[in-house]
């Protein structure tokens, strides 16, 4: 399973830098205020789950990845477990923004653990969301697949962060929020993955 | 303990405008198989079916004595597969693709691989967009011998090849050959390449299996009958699986040549077919005698 993850990271080497380049650019130098820490991690790890079926779909990589040594188990993991990493490579561009921010173009760049929260929630969530969609639709209808996950994408981050700044501006109590959204994520994400899985074992590989 | 590298049983596959239908075929160990049939006879979906890419709607694929369903990845890791069309990520070089490509395998051998990128004259700073076909196909191929599969499975693979090249890759198959743990199944419908390396050939027809023999066998078997229409009749009708006519003659494909020759021996020519003309008239005769 590591070579499945380790294959996609390979193939997006270059996306990348583009995630790299939307990080500092939105986190720093663009002056747009409503760049919070959520948007800088969880933009990168949607959009690197965006890029990584994007590709695959191009290419029909599934066609390729069927003869290779693993189970449909594994490659439907693999996806999963994919996420996280997405979001460890989020965390490392806002910690750089953070730095950026603070020693270099000196303005306030506050990142708090409701943020983090908040972020790994969200792109759990679309990973959650967005897989079956994948699985179930496939290769012949990857516009449909691209448009719900730009429509899925937008729905969330506005909703879970409209959630978060109600959380602040009126008070409401931030420990349930911290320990039941990712909770909550994770119980989805599950479910979702016994659900591609289920979708995945009774379909064909398309190329 | 069977001597069949693949057991297909009852293998049933339905699509909107194609089925396979029962087929249950077996690829003996050790020999080179050729799995012959028209565009759409169903040889790419027996062969998905077997490499466990596509879903059966019955039947069984058993490789190595193992159920591919239940032992994907062990199985895998025993094949060399080289697929009819590229799918690895176009934008990367080989060198790139390959390094994707080999942790995959306990038995890759990297000199092996380089040997073979040297042998196909392929370049590892080549990025895999800018290859022809024929060249995806050598570096596909070239990835399926290094990691010393016990089993090559290959569909189409001279489709998109030159006529050298063609060649050569059948030279490679007969060296491979030379251990006699290793097999090959190979999908085609250039029927003139199993000429000259198959042992085995499995025909497919319209997703049913029409047969699956040693060469030796299908050449006694089948003839090519050519003469005059006169000769036709009812009982000469039933021995052909098909037939062309013309104003000036006929020409047929038995599978019974023995009582063929009885019947005509001295008034017709009779003759070893070609793979070709089984397929041709195998298709042309069930068009007509349906």
């Amino acid at each position: 399973m590591y070579n499945l993850i380790r294959k996609d990271f390979i193939a997006m080497r270059w996306y990348l830098l583009f995630v790299l380049g939307y990080a500092v650019f939105f986190g720093t130098f663009s002056g747009f205020p409503v760049f919070s820490p959520i948007m800088i991690i969880t933009l990168p790890a949607v959009m690197m789950t965006l890029f990584a079926a994007n590709i695959e779909l191009r290419n029909k990589t599934m066609m390729f990845v069927g003869t290779l040594p693993v189970r449909r188990k594994q490659i439907v993991l693999a996806k999963y477990i994919s996420i996280f990493l997405y979001l460890a490579v989020g965390l490392i561009l806002l910690v750089i923004v953070h730095l950026v921010n603070e020693y270099i173009i000196h303005q306030s760049f506050p990142i708090t653990v409701l943020s983090l929260i908040v972020s790994a929630g969200i792109a759990m969530t679309y990973s959650a969301l967005y897989f079956p969609i994948q699985f179930l639709l496939g290769v012949k209808s990857s516009n449909i697949v691209s448009f719900i996950s730009i429509f899925l994408m937008i729905f969330l981050i506005s909703l879970i962060g409209n959630v978060a700044d109600k959380a602040t501006e009126f008070n409401w109590p931030i420990l349930p929020i911290m320990i039941g959204l990712p909770v909550a994520a994770i119980i989805l994400m599950y479910l979702s993955y016994r659900l591609s899985l289920s979708i995945f074992r009774r379909k064909d590989m398309e190329g | 303990m069977s001597n069949n590298v693949i057991e297909i049983h009852n293998l049933t596959k339905r699509f909107k405008q194609f089925s396979l239908e029962n087929v249950s075929l077996d690829i003996k160990q050790g020999f080179i198989t050729g799995l012959i049939g028209a565009n759409g006879a169903g040889k790419s979906t027996l062969i998905r079916l077997a490499m466990g890419m596509a879903v059966p709607a019955a039947g069984e694929v058993r490789i190595f004595g193992q159920s591919i369903k239940e032992q994907e990845a062990d199985i895998k890791e025993r094949i060399g597969f080289v697929a009819d069309d590229s799918h690895f990520y176009e934008h990367l070089t080989i060198r790139t693709m390959k390094g994707i490509y080999a942790p995959f395998y306990k038995n890759w051998d990297e000199t092996l691989f380089k040997r073979n990128l040297e042998r196909f004259e392929l370049s590892p700073k080549t990025k895999i967009k800018s290859l022809s076909k024929g060249m995806k196909m050598k570096f596909s191929l070239a990835l399926a011998l290094s990691h010393k599969a016990d089993l090559l499975i290959m569909d189409e693979p001279t489709a998109g090849l030159d006529p050298v090249f063609r060649r050569e890759l059948l030279d490679i198959l007969a060296d491979l050959m030379l251990d006699e743990r290793k097999s090959i199944l190979f999908s085609t419908h250039i029927t003139t390449d199993l000429d000259r390396v198959a042992d085995y050939i499995a025909f497919l027809h319209k997703g049913k299996l029409v047969f699956n023999e040693s060469k030796e066998q299908i050449f006694d078997r089948y003839a090519m009958i050519r003469g005059d229409n006169e000769l036709l009749d009812a009982d000469v009708r039933k021995l052909f699986v098909g037939i062309k006519e013309t104003a000036v003659g006929f020409e047929a494909l038995t599978n019974n040549r023995s009582a063929v020759e009885a019947l005509l021996s001295g008034h017709a020519h009779i003759e070893r077919p070609t793979l070709e003309d089984i397929m041709f008239l195998t298709a042309k005769g069930a068009a007509t005698h349906v």
